[in-house]
């Protein structure tokens, strides 16, 4: 396929392959968008009963913080208390049946006794910054409420205390405070896998659980995000909780959609081209055709005819082309038919001597194709045919004296005899697109042996065409009445021309003619209609032309 | 066009062939790819938040060289890691955990009931060239190693500078000193046997284990007390179940003269910049034997039903493995099981937790586990001797 057909080939697969992967991409990015909506929402419905599950978690750290406070306010309404190691002992004992890490007792400014938790880690820190560097839980205190409110450790850490007063009897008031140090560790339990949380005191920092979560990824990938209020303590302090969904969650559920999208459009794209391709290659067989049989006429190959094969538009296009390339063709032999005719007037030919050369010339060449010892396609027979009929065309330019001379020629008549063929090579050549006829013509008097004429030429420098053409003429000036002899037999015609075989003849095309001769006496019609009969055809005998195999 | 040719195979039917290949290869990569998440593995313990965040943190850089994996820590109570970790296999699905931390005591039952997998030999190589033969000889159960060595926690005596300018010689010295008022002697925690037996069969003879171990041991401990003014208090602050925070407390206040206890006090009694020295366990009285202090060693143990258990192998011998053990255990004043932890910086660079490392050069393995019928008889010999008076009223009621 050239150029031209190449280029259609891939613009149009190209075309295909285009709408295939713009449609799946656009249909993949609806899809993938709309997975997305989908997880983000359930990201965030899942964060939303995470969250309620993680406050709920805190409210009861916080309400078991109050009613450890007011256990140990109860019993230190029966149990005076001092500040001894019993008291201290006393005091870890029940820290020991809470979860709060430090229990304090004070009496005024003073602290009585205190108990803490230790060994798991608990900080010395959690010691309670008393009443003065706290005035506004000191003030709650003092008007007989109970107070949680935060307090921060020197390292940054924040504590959660509640504390109440307690009038004992015979005593100052005391106070009892319960501490309960934040740990982000406490939600773990409530996050599913790859949810991460916050908790958020006021304006500080928050406490961060898994440790080291960042959320800090932009654009569509980035983690949903909850916040809750959880509660407002009694210093203004808001506790809060900020829900982190999975920084991947989305993508590992965008990551099957992203999958399956890039499976459709391969497809797509791999079905596109091979349907593409399969549809351009249908679309452009017919113009490739006409593309070639267009370029053959060009060549001067009048005998194109392309096959019909399809009914649309391109169909029409086709049977326009063969009707245009019959009508070049049909000028072109209408104007052969009239150098015929010439020819005939002038040489008293008849039409059935034309006719005769013509198709003993073609049954000769087929001969020689069935001996394998030729080949010739279709424009070459038309070619060997034209050369046929007009292979005495340039008689014409010789005077009708010279021409029906019954005597000897002299120098001059002889020499302008010996130069038709190369007028008559020129008058054709005039007509276009028949050069190699022409040159077949010019040779149609070279004998074999180099002794003919114009140009002395032999044996194989001789167009084959020629050699046939001018076995054939002998062959049938000797078997046809002639105004200046009588028809000889076969025999004696056959017995002449392998007379001549190696001098005038080539062998091969003698025994060639030959052969065709008797099959022809035998009743075997040899050429067939498509490479011989054109000069009947143009000439009248017959009305259709010779059709060209498609 | 007369002549009808047979036309050749175009280039661009080859191409589109190519391309249609290609395509067929990408669709089978794209299809072969798997869907899978990473698994997700739980590391049990029973440790404090901060020593929980600690682990998590080393844990995190580990992930990636573990794969594709990540580790959760879940921080839970002993009772509920006991519970949790020896459920028998067919109730291990109930408890979801992969990997473990144990005392090495429970290997034996844990082994028994199939909760465990075996180290396997290629593993144990690599641990027998990392990890020290005591923490070796912890995890190994009848010539098999059961668990990877974690983590070593050996007792020393803690004392007051002001109160004893010298090392106490004994333990009856300590509780005969003069202290100021309000300050006792001598803090005690009575519940492991394994650190209280070595004080006190010494002078006895008695042998570790036997039969009347416990007995033996309960009156050569009430022999120590008789003669001390706070004999009750000193009772309660060694028996109660909360005895060991108390103790830290008073030490941290400087009511309490000396205390036994292991290195994870040093973080308290440094942040509170308590006056301390650390001293090995002194003999019960002056002149009776020195006693073999018992070194108890955490490991870890892989589920036999963790769905990814060469996943879970991997975690636990990485864990073990001389850097990271290092790490880990200095920051949680915890000892590691490295045979060459003498010569580590990050371990002399801390001198406290060095000395519990050279505590650790002469001491033999805690025998007892908790199932044991010895510790039975303990307890029951710890509860008989003195009762609460009838001054001290229970919090119990008050609190509940």
């Amino acid at each position: 396929m050239n150029r031209f057909g190449s280029s259609l080939l891939h613009q149009l697969t190209f075309s295909h392959a285009l709408v295939a992967v713009v449609l799946s991409l656009g249909f993949g990015a609806i899809v993938v968008g709309v997975v997305w909506a989908r997880a983000r929402a359930l990201e965030q419905r899942v964060l939303e009963s995470t969250g309620s599950v993680a406050s709920g978690q805190l409210l009861q750290r916080l309400r078991r913080l109050e009613e450890t406070r007011d256990g140990l306010a109860r019993a230190l309404a029966a149990r005076p208390i001092s500040g001894t190691v019993a008291d201290t002992l006393w005091l870890h004992e029940v820290l020991s049946y809470t979860d709060v890490d430090r229990l304090e007792v004070f009496s005024g400014l003073s602290r009585l006794a205190e108990a803490y938790d230790l060994l798991p880690g608990g900080s010395p820190d959690l010691a309670t910054q008393w009443l003065p560097n706290n005035p506004q839980v000191a003030a709650l205190l003092q008007s007989g409420k109970a107070v949680n409110w935060l307090q921060w450790l020197p390292g940054g850490e924040p504590s959660l205390k509640s504390a109440r007063q307690v009038w004992a009897a015979g005593t100052a008031p005391l106070y009892v405070v319960a501490t309960l140090a934040l740990h982000p560790s406490w939600l773990a339990p409530s996050l599913p896998s790859g949810v991460g949380a916050s908790i958020l005191l006021g304006d500080r920092p928050g406490l961060s659980w898994p440790p080291h979560i960042s959320g800090k990824k932009p654009g569509v990938f980035a983690p949903t995000r909850l916040s809750r209020t959880v509660v407002r303590l009694d210093d203004d302090t808001v506790v809060s909780l900020e829900l982190l969904g999975s920084e991947s969650s989305v993508a590992d559920v965008l990551a099957p959609a992203v999958r399956a999208g890039a499976l459709v459009a391969i497809v797509s794209l791999a079905l596109a081209l091979m349907l593409g391709q399969t549809l351009a290659r249908r679309l452009l067989s017919p113009l490739q055709d006409l593309l070639e049989g267009t370029a053959a006429i060009a060549r001067g190959h009048l005998t194109v005819r392309l096959p019909v094969r399809r009914h649309d538009e391109l169909g029409f296009l086709t049977r326009e082309f063969n009707r245009m390339a019959d009508e070049i063709r049909a000028t072109y032999l209408g104007v052969i038919s009239t150098l015929a005719e010439v020819v005939e007037a002038k040489s008293h030919y008849t039409r059935e001597h034309i006719e005769r050369v013509e198709r003993l010339a073609m049954a000769t060449a087929q001969v020689l194709e069935e001996r394998g010892w030729a080949k010739w396609s279709s424009h070459q027979k038309f070619i060997l045919s034209v050369a046929a009929i007009l292979h005495d065309v340039g008689k014409i330019a010789i005077g009708n004296d010279i021409l029906n001379k019954p005597g000897p020629l002299s120098s001059s008549e002889r020499h302008e005899i010996l130069s038709h063929p190369d007028v008559g090579a020129n008058i054709v050549e005039r007509m276009g697109k028949l050069e190699r006829a022409a040159e077949i013509i010019r040779a149609c008097h070279e004998h074999f042996d180099g002794s003919g004429y114009p140009r002395g030429l032999k044996g194989e420098e001789i167009p084959l065409e020629a050699r046939i053409i001018l076995a054939v003429d002998a062959f049938d000036a000797m078997t046809q009445v002639r105004p200046y002899s009588k028809a000889r037999p076969l025999e004696e015609a056959f017995a002449e021309l392998r007379a001549e075989a190696g001098r005038q003849f080539d062998p091969v095309v003698v025994e060639a003619l030959i052969e065709a001769v008797e099959r022809e006496a035998h009743g075997q019609r040899l050429a067939s209609r498509d490479s011989s009969g054109y000069y009947r055809s143009i000439s009248g005998d017959s009305g259709d032309v010779p059709a060209v195999a498609s | 066009m007369g002549e009808q040719t047979s036309r050749p195979r175009s280039p661009n039917l080859r191409a589109s062939c190519g391309l249609n290949l290609v395509a067929l290869a990408a669709l089978s990569a794209l299809g072969c790819q798997g869907s899978e998440r990473a698994p997700t593995l739980s590391l049990l313990a029973a440790l404090p938040e901060r020593d929980v965040e600690v682990l998590q943190a080393e844990l995190e850089t580990l992930a990636p060289a573990l794969g594709p994996a990540s580790v959760r820590v879940q921080a839970v109570p002993v009772k509920v890691l006991e519970e949790s970790v020896g459920a028998l296999a067919s109730q291990g699905a109930s408890s979801r955990w992969d990997v473990a931390i144990v005392p090495s005591t429970w290997l034996g039952r844990l082994h028994q009931r199939q909760a465990i997998l075996e180290v396997p030999a290629y593993q144990l190589r690599r641990l027998q060239t990392s990890v020290s033969p005591l923490a070796l000889l912890a995890v190994t159960v009848e010539g098999t190693a059961l668990a990877y060595p974690f983590s070593v926690d050996v007792p020393a005596l803690f004392y007051n500078p002001r109160y004893f300018p010298q090392s106490p010689a004994s333990l009856a010295e300590i509780l005969a000193a003069h202290l100021p008022a309000g300050v006792l002697p001598l803090g005690l925690d009575l519940h492991d046997p394994n650190q209280v037996f070595p004080l006190f069969l010494a002078p006895t003879g008695a042998k570790f284990g036997a039969t009347k171990t416990a007995e033996d041991a309960a009156y050569a401990c009430m022999r120590l007390l008789g003669s001390g003014p706070d004999r009750l208090f000193l009772w309660r602050l060694w028996t109660e179940p909360f005895a060991g925070k108390a103790q830290a407390q008073f030490f941290a206040e400087g009511r309490l003269a000396a205390l036994v206890g292991g290195p994870q006090l040093l973080r308290l009694f440094e942040t509170l910049k308590v006056p301390y020295a650390i001293a090995s366990l002194p003999p019960s009285c002056s002149g009776c034997e020195p006693p073999r202090t018992q070194a108890r060693v955490a490991a870890l143990v892989v589920n036999s039903l963790c769905p990814y258990p060469d996943l879970a192998q991997r975690l636990a011998l990485a864990l073990a493995s001389p850097e990271r053990n290092l790490k880990i255990n200095v920051a949680t004043n915890t000892l590691p099981v490295v045979g060459s932890a003498e010569e580590s910086q990050i371990l002399a660079a801390n001198p406290s937790l060095f000395r519990f490392q050279r505590v650790l050069d002469t001491a033999t393995l805690a025998p007892l586990d908790e199932a044991s019928e010895v510790w039975e008889k303990w307890e029951r010999a710890i509860s008989a001797p003195l009762a609460p008076t009838a001054a001290e009223s229970s919090p119990r009621r008050a609190s509940s």
